[in-house]
């Protein structure tokens, strides 16, 4: 079992209290120490002390005391404080920020971003234009073959030459009237270069 | 020595007893039952025993007399109450009655300012002891291998600082 020296001064009276009151004592050193303050007035006042040096620290507040940089403490170990790494980085950081905002002014400008096309096509419309090529193609085929479409002139029995005169260099083309929409000639192009992607021999040969 | 009619110890007398060594008592009792509850009931029963057997004892040996008494009826307390060998090692900190004087809290106030003083002056490797385990709550084996020193060392640091809090804070007074 611990023994305390039989002659103890009040700093170590003191230095006991505090081990006792902060619970910093194995079972049997408590139970010395209680029995020495049942037998010595003076555990007892250092008791009484210990406890009061403690609430006033308390009171006195944690911000009262600041940690200690490691430089400051003799056996620091020699592993670097992170504290001043992290301030140099908040540092360099805000340096290169507050340089970047200053040249700013005097950079070139970027070229302006090319705007987005809006005659994206998606492969739905690319299918589509293709089945209106097709289909263009045989209605252009059918007309040169002599077939008529309904609804658009042709060299039947009801029309005579003075018409077709008329007509003049009117186009043969049945559907030169109708207007093709932009997303489909978009969809055409957008499928020509996706073939060409696909086959680039072909493409290369063509 | 100053009694009452029927003999016993005059009230007037263990009143200035309690202004004399009250707190002091107060402090001595908390530190061995760490409760603020239970340190307020002990500290009635002592002083109820020195109206009872005051005129027993003698004038000069009063105030090792209330703090005997004391620590008996805390041992008494402590073994009938549940709290057990170790009560919860929590100090109520910074109980005050809340009956504390307006003087009596400037005197507190003044003693914290000088607490805070003191803190000033430690060396700074003996602040950081008082730091970690005070304000940090850590024990001296983690403050030891954050710091990367001896325990002993840990140990001894937060010692000096004790020594060197209480002597300038007997300076202040």
């Amino acid at each position: 079992m611990h023994k305390l020296p039989t002659s103890i001064s009040h700093d170590e009276w003191l230095w006991r209290a505090w081990q006792y009151i902060a619970d910093e004592l194995d079972d049997a050193q408590r139970e010395e120490f209680e029995r020495l303050l049942g037998e010595s007035q003076a555990a007892r006042e250092a008791v009484a002390e210990a406890v009061e040096l403690r609430q006033l620290l308390v009171a006195a507040g944690s911000e009262q005391v600041q940690p200690v940089s490691r430089s400051e403490l003799p056996d620091h170990r020699s592993r670097r404080p992170w504290a001043p790494r992290t301030l140099w980085l908040v540092t360099g950081a805000a340096a290169g920020l507050l340089v970047a905002t200053g040249l700013r002014p005097m950079l070139p400008r970027p070229p302006a971003p090319t705007p987005p096309r809006t005659l994206a096509a998606t492969p739905g419309q690319a299918r589509l234009a293709l089945a209106w090529s097709e289909t263009r193609a045989r209605l252009q085929s059918g007309s040169e073959a002599g077939q008529t479409l309904v609804g658009f002139p042709a060299g039947d029995a009801q029309t005579s030459p003075d018409d077709l005169a008329d007509l003049g260099s009117a186009p043969l083309d049945p559907l030169s009237g109708i207007s093709t929409p932009d997303w489909i000639r978009a969809a055409v192009r957008a499928e020509a270069e996706l073939r060409d992607m696909d086959d680039p021999e072909e493409s290369e040969d063509s | 020595m100053p009694t009452a009619d029927n003999g016993k110890l005059d009230p007037a007398e263990v009143a200035r007893l309690y202004l004399e060594h009250g707190e002091a008592l107060r402090r001595f009792i908390m530190g061995v039952l760490q409760d603020a509850q239970l340190t307020q009931d002990v500290l009635q029963a002592t002083f109820t025993r020195m109206v009872e057997l005051g005129h027993t004892t003698r004038e000069e040996s009063r105030k090792s007399w209330l703090f005997r008494v004391a620590y008996n009826e805390a041992l008494a307390l402590r073994r009938r109450s549940a709290t057990g060998q170790r009560v919860v090692r929590k100090l109520a900190e910074g109980t005050t009655p809340a009956t504390v004087a307006a003087d009596e809290a400037l005197l507190r106030y003044e003693r914290v300012q000088a607490v805070k003083s003191a803190l000033d002056r430690l060396p700074p490797a003996q602040r950081e002891i008082v730091r970690l385990r005070i304000y940090e709550d850590k024990t001296f084996a983690e403050i030891s291998r954050d710091l990367g020193i001896p325990l002993g060392t840990a140990l001894g640091r937060m010692r000096s600082a004790l020594q060197k809090l209480k002597q300038l804070l007997d300076e202040e007074k």
